[in-house]
């Protein structure tokens, strides 16, 4: 199973979608742009939509080439996944979905 | 004089210039007490002895004609093993780069020696500056002077046990997730991570990109400042450099504080990662304290250091992956096991998720500017705890992401931790101040302030006193 098939397959009995934009906390402004009004922070993936299981975490790890790390270390590259899914999930969505991430670092350009 | 091996580089370089001091006496000095107190310690990965000699030779005969290189003529220095030094291998402490040998000096180191100083050697560090203490390296991990059963925190490790120790006045360390600060902190000295971009990172092996930060561990904070005023600048080079100009940090130290809006982020060692009480009192001190010399102190609210530290591991983790995949899919078995599992995580993060932490980061970066137009500085808890012992695997890893310090890697805002008192343990306890881009004047003003109260600078290990 890819990875996306494992997330669409949680995200349907997730309360929490990818966007996981509040209900009724759109509102427009003049620039027929929205915005998020009082944005409630949530969670980018429910916990429980980035637990990786046995297999999944082989194959993941098989296809960016950690064979042989999977043959020696495979309690390593276990760890390794619970991090990555563990960081993934305490993120919360930005408040914003159209907000770009550029420039990535510009200290004192302004915002 | 004070003993040679606790003179500040301020102090030392002064006496040098004005030929009271010969750079040879006090290199030779340093040498001796590396010799007698390093095999305790485990500062030094390599130790350049003979061309630190000659540098002090050289320094010697030039102050001698009156050719005065620089504000650290005769100085020495540490520098951080994962940071190259013309000629010495750069192993960042690893099996994976024991043979590679730098062909050239970084700009930072580069930096220093046209300021005069005298580079000793290369410095432990946790292996690829990630990980943490590990006994299945080349090199057994640093040890804090204080108490060597305690970590000296990391990952610039051998520099901050080095500078508590006495074995140095000066060391270069790199931060992407608080790896001066943490060292700064464990090892009761001050530290700093400048503003991102303010300092080159070409020539320093990197961890992440958009993370990593190079700065300055000392003694006191006149010579973090003087040291600072070294290393700072523009490199068209460095893609992550910063235009803006470097500034005299050293000068303009002893305004105080009086008049200054000092913001208290609470909630970080109060509700989102409980403090030590021993650390939460300690911080209450600095704040009164400061209060008591005219800052006026507000309380501020910044998002928690959970999202804060989940963004850093997403983003330092995929960046590193780009830079570590090769070797992690051909040589799992040259890392050890800390810095193999850390490294391997970027495997499991998607473009995705790279993304979305970039974006969370700039909502991050909003709410710190937020707070920074309310105050001139912010101030805030750095460790947690007091530092664990080094051979307690369960409690080095329980404590080491206790910390407030990846917030400020994840915004590129100045943050400077240091000394603010010592556990009924005898172990360092610290504080971590952090200013607006580029504002590490006011950042230096402020610590001094506290150091001045406390006298911080005068507090040393007793290691190497019998």
């Amino acid at each position: 199973m890819t990875r996306n098939a494992t997330s669409q397959k949680n995200n349907t009995c997730s309360s929490v979608a990818l966007w996981a934009i509040p209900e009724g906390r759109k509102t427009f402004v003049k620039d027929d742009s929205w915005v998020l009004a009082q944005p409630r922070p949530v969670l980018l993936h429910e916990k429980s939509d980035r637990l990786m299981d046995k297999a999944t975490i082989e194959l993941l790890a098989r296809r960016a080439g950690l064979d042989k790390a999977l043959a020696e270390f495979s309690d390593d590259v276990a760890a390794a996944a619970e991090q990555a899914s563990g960081a993934a999930a305490r993120m919360k969505a930005p408040t914003d979905p159209r907000a770009e991430p550029w420039p990535p670092m510009r200290p004192g350009a302004g915002r | 004089m004070t003993d040679l091996h606790w003179l500040t580089a301020t102090e030392a370089a002064r006496a040098i210039a004005a030929k009271e001091l010969s750079p040879i006496k006090l290199t030779t000095a340093l040498l001796q007490r590396i010799d007698r107190l390093d095999p305790k310690l485990n500062a030094f990965i390599r130790l350049d002895r003979d061309a630190a000699l000659d540098a002090a030779r050289a320094a010697e005969a030039e102050i001698a004609a009156g050719r005065p290189r620089g504000p650290l003529h005769g100085v020495p220095v540490g520098i951080k093993d994962i940071i190259d030094v013309a000629g010495l291998p750069t192993t960042c402490h690893s099996k994976i780069l024991i043979d590679n040998i730098a062909a050239a000096d970084a700009v930072c180191v580069s930096r220093l020696r046209g300021a005069g100083a005298i580079v000793l050697g290369k410095l432990s560090t946790h292996e690829f500056a990630i990980g943490g203490p590990s006994f299945d390296l080349p090199w057994p991990p640093a040890r804090n002077p204080w108490n060597p059963a305690h970590h000296p925190g990391g990952s610039s490790s051998g520099s901050g046990a080095g500078i508590a120790a006495g074995l140095f006045p000066l060391a270069l360390g790199s931060d992407t997730g608080g790896s001066v600060r943490n060292p700064a902190s464990a090892c009761g000295i001050v530290g700093l991570k400048p503003t991102y971009g303010l300092v080159s990172r070409r020539g320093v092996f990197p961890l992440s990109f958009s993370l990593d930060h190079v700065g300055p561990l000392t003694r006191t904070v006149a010579d973090n400042a003087l040291m600072l005023s070294v290393i700072a600048g523009h490199d068209p080079l460095d893609p992550g450099s910063a235009a803006a100009p470097a500034g005299h940090y050293a000068s303009g130290l002893e305004r105080g504080v009086r008049g200054l809006r000092i913001g208290f982020i609470r909630h970080f060692h109060e509700t989102d990662m409980p403090a030590d009480p021993e650390v939460a009192s300690a911080l209450e001190n600095v704040v009164r304290t400061l209060q008591g010399l005219g800052a006026e102190i507000r309380d501020v609210q910044l998002p928690t250091l959970t999202e804060f530290g989940a963004v850093n591991r997403v983003i330092l983790q995929s960046e590193a992956w780009a830079i570590h995949g090769p070797w992690l899919r051909e040589r799992p078995g040259d890392y050890g096991r800390l810095a193999r599992r850390r490294l391997l995580a970027g495997a499991f993060l998607s473009a995705g998720d790279y993304i979305h932490a970039s974006r969370r980061r700039l909502e991050m970066i909003a709410a710190v500017e937020d707070a920074l137009q309310e105050v001139d500085v912010l101030v805030c808890a750095s460790a947690m705890d007091p530092p664990s012992r080094i051979e307690d695997a369960a409690e080095t890893e329980r404590t080491y992401p206790r910390q407030a310090r990846t917030p400020f890697n994840v915004t590129g805002h100045p943050a400077l931790a240091m000394m603010a008192g010592l556990s009924a343990g005898g172990l360092p306890l610290s504080v971590q101040f952090v200013g607006r881009y580029f504002g590490e004047a006011t950042l230096f003003q402020v610590a001094l302030a506290w150091e001045r109260e406390a006298a911080t600078d005068q507090a040393h290990p007793s290691i190497g006193e019998n």
